[in-house]
């Protein structure tokens, strides 16, 4: 019967050419598919400098939304081969015409999804940044077909339009449960819901698997997603003995594996486990850049930002003595430097990969990282560093907002260590001076102005200026600063050099 | 065993015997002996005499339990050969429920590419083909769901008509078609006949007069008649009157248009003497109802 077998494979391959065409000439296709891609679009994070993480947020979400409308499409043609094309004495059989659609669905879904990838790929506006991790984008379209999976599986069980149904019913009772039942039980249970989504979305506990193993194991849910379905598809047959309890038993083997994989990945990528797994380790250089005096140390996939931050340190290091040590800038995530990120080395300041370079304020903590280390002020997230009437302090500020940032810049570094009204005073009074003025009495005075015994009317005395007296400078413009006068007084305790 | 010829190298018509189809404890099919050439055949029979369980096994839509069956020279049991019949088999099944959403040419189209009608455009101009042949062809792009009734019964008949088939299974295929179309349908029929096995089970038994040359007759599972129509007149000749008066109970008998009584009854003795009673040449349904036993023997 070779000559049937070689038949039936060139008509299984015109019906998966019938059921493509049908399927994009659906209207359901022609109104969802549009509706899903503009969600997609419209909720994307347009950034200046796109990330591989971002890429595959936009991945997962177009995943969500081309899946659910192809779950649509398809439950229209699967209901035709469940229930309407069965007395017909049809060549293939039900399972190879349910298969040849399934094929034609995923076909579909897959060329949709690339589509969009490609469109947000080529449209970015600077290469992207961040490793690529072809089995975590491969996982992410496997992830797309469950929606026409699901629709072939659910369609063969049911016999009817009740999935479809069920689902169109469910999304704006899901959407409006979380509004209208906050703080009732039905919160719980709509927020559980809300978690197995997004578990099945995304299982592990990272944003973005960038390693080969975080990588391989989304690519091994997204398929272990997809051959559920399939096996329910087979399980649903009821014309032989045997394949509804195997494709059932293996089903469950095959979510038990799914669950195992959900409690290993939470084990091993929890930021609770990658903290305690994290080493104080002396960190290699040897892949890490040097511009100027500095060091800089990108994870892999983001040396095109070393530029943006050197740019952006460019003003605090103009206006540093030569003689200051510089720290090494590391950039470190939880999944590549988690050693580096809990355990930051003494001689380095650590940036996240959520650190922006076309972002104001993770551009002023760059530099507020950078500032204070010089300084000898410690990481800015260490709270609890009181710097109020420290020279250092104004100094710090001063560097942070040197070059044309304003005062927004020096105020969120002087948030960090309990600023009073004189240190925000004093500092307004610097941006207004000269930088030459300024630079020149923090070179010539770097030692005493370091000490942590130096105080602000040391530091006004050397510019000139007074705190007292009728030549004082005068209180902070409250309405231009962003800074609210009672909790700059609740904050100001005496210095205690700590 | 048939063994007509045929280009696609399979053997036509059908050869059944001893087929026997249970459900359950309840015996529809009782040893069915049968061998089917080109032309058609007109199957008749009560309702649940067993007629679309035939129809069924013939078209592999389902298994027979006990008996041999070849249908086009193959063995319907076997998956490869199964498929190879299903290609060049042409079956309207008893109220075929179609997907609503498909428009004619679709579910055309559809069936075409499942019974491997050559290329693309090969298949869209048989697909026009079989439209034309069932007067559909303006409403090729209607969706099924608007088709009446009568029109998705000529679909369903240009689906099975499709590709050329070696052999064609119809049940109750004129339900709901109006007088030009059954007559159009007896043309397609009757042209396609000429190198083809049909098998039309039907209650029109005008339209086994029109068609066949031959005619079973089923009845509780058992093939009680199979034999040429007028055989099955001659049959009933002598037992079919016209009568002013009513019969008495018990008497098959119906009111023609002019008042008068027509009368069937197993024999002249039997039946109640009437002054004006006239012996009339039985119809084919004449026949029939006096075969099936629906009077009283």
């Amino acid at each position: 019967m070779r000559t049937v077998g070689w038949s039936n494979a060139v008509t299984f391959g015109r019906l998966t050419g019938f059921n493509l065409r049908h399927l994009a000439r659906s209207p359901l296709f022609l109104i969802l598919v549009p509706a899903a891609t503009a969600v997609v679009w419209l909720t994307s994070h347009a950034s200046g400098l796109p990330t591989m993480g971002e890429l595959f947020n936009e991945a997962v979400l177009c995943a969500a939304g081309v899946g659910a409308a192809m779950f649509a499409v398809t439950t229209f043609p699967a209901l035709r081969e469940v229930r309407y094309s069965r007395s017909m004495a049809l060549p293939l059989s039900p399972g190879a015409r349910l298969a040849s659609l399934a094929l034609a669905s995923i076909t579909l879904t897959t060329a949709l999804m690339c589509a969009v990838l490609t469109v947000f790929v080529v449209t970015a506006p600077a290469p992207i940044a961040g490793t690529p991790q072809p089995a975590a984008f491969v996982g992410v379209v496997v992830l797309g077909w469950a929606g026409p999976m699901g629709a072939v599986a659910s369609v063969a069980w049911t016999r009817s339009y009740a999935p479809l149904i069920a689902l169109t019913l469910l999304l704006p009772l899901y959407l409006s449960s979380s509004l209208l039942a906050l703080g009732t039980r039905t919160d719980v249970i709509v927020s559980r819901m809300g978690s197995l989504l997004s578990m099945a979305l995304q299982p592990l506990p990272i944003s973005y698997p960038d390693t080969a193993t975080t990588a391989l194991l989304y690519l091994a849910h997204a398929v272990s997603m997809v051959l559920c379905a399939g096996l329910l598809t087979l399980a649903a047959r009821h014309d032989t003995r045997f394949l509804r309890p195997v494709g059932l038993a293996v089903t469950t083997v095959v979510l038990v594996g799914m669950a195992a994989l959900h409690v290993h990945a939470q084990r091993e990528y929890s930021y609770d486990a990658l903290s305690a797994n994290a080493r104080p380790r002396t960190p290699s250089t040897g892949s890490c850049h040097g511009l100027d005096d500095m060091t800089y140390c990108p994870l892999p996939g983001y040396e095109s930002w070393v530029v943006f931050w050197h740019a952006d340190l460019e003003p605090v290091l103009r206006n540093l003595p030569e003689d200051v040590h510089r720290p090494t800038v590391w950039q470190a995530n939880h999944t590549l430097r988690p050693d580096i990120l809990f355990h930051p080395p003494d001689d380095g300041i650590v940036l996240t990969e959520y650190w922006r370079p076309d972002e104001e304020t993770h551009r002023a903590r760059l530099r507020s990282e950078l500032v204070a280390h010089v300084l000898g002020m410690g990481r800015t997230d260490d709270r609890g560093y009181v710097g109020t009437g420290q020279a250092r302090t104004v100094i710090g500020a001063w560097l942070v907002a040197v070059e044309g940032e304003g005062t927004e810049a020096a105020e969120w570094f002087l948030l960090d260590f309990a600023p009073g009204r004189d240190d925000l005073r004093l500092t307004h009074a610097l941006l207004a001076l000269p930088e030459e003025q300024v630079a020149a009495v923090v070179h010539e005075h770097w030692d005493v102005l370091m000490s942590s015994t130096t105080d602000l009317a040391t530091l006004a005395e050397l510019l000139g200026l007074s705190l007292t007296g009728p030549e004082a400078i005068p209180e902070p413009d409250w309405e231009r600063s962003t800074l609210d006068p009672g909790f700059i007084d609740d904050q100001s305790t005496p210095p205690d050099g700590t | 065993m048939t063994t007509t010829a045929d280009p696609t190298g399979l053997t036509g018509g059908v050869r059944a015997r001893g087929l026997v189809r249970t459900y359950g404890t309840r015996r529809a099919l009782s040893g069915i002996d049968l061998d089917l050439g080109p032309g058609v055949t007109g199957l008749l029979g009560r309702n649940g005499a067993g007629k679309t369980t035939l129809l069924r096994c013939l078209a592999t839509d389902l298994e027979a339990t006990l008996g041999e069956l070849s249908v086009l020279g193959l063995d319907p049991e076997r998956s490869g050969e199964r498929t190879a019949i299903r290609r060049r088999l042409g079956y309207l099944p008893q109220n075929p429920s179609f997907y609503p959403h498909f428009t004619a040419f679709g579910l055309l189209d559809y069936m075409a590419v499942l019974k491997e009608r050559g290329g693309r455009r090969e298949r869209h101009e048989e697909v026009r083909r079989a439209l034309r042949g069932v007067d559909l062809y303006d409403r090729r792009h209607t969706r099924i769901r608007r088709l009446s009734g009568g029109m998705r019964q000529r679909l369903g008949l240009a689906a099975a008509l499709l590709g050329d088939p070696r052999l064609l299974l119809l049940d109750e295929p004129t339900i709901g078609l109006d007088p030009e179309q059954r007559i159009r349908f007896r043309d397609l029929v009757s042209e396609l006949a000429v190198h083809s096995t049909v098998l039309l089970s039907t209650h029109q038994i005008e339209d086994v007069a029109a068609l066949c040359r031959r005619v079973l007759v089923l009845d509780q599972g058992r093939m009680i008649f199979d034999g040429a129509p007028a055989e099955l007149v001659a049959r009933a000749r002598g037992r079919v009157w016209e009568q002013g008066a009513r019969p008495p109970a018990g008497v098959t008998s119906w009111r023609l248009a002019d008042g008068r009584y027509r009368v069937l009854g197993p024999a002249e003795s039997d039946v109640p003497d009437a002054v004006d009673r006239v012996p009339v040449e039985p119809s084919l349904e004449d026949a029939y109802l006096l075969l099936t036993g629906s009077v009283p023997r």
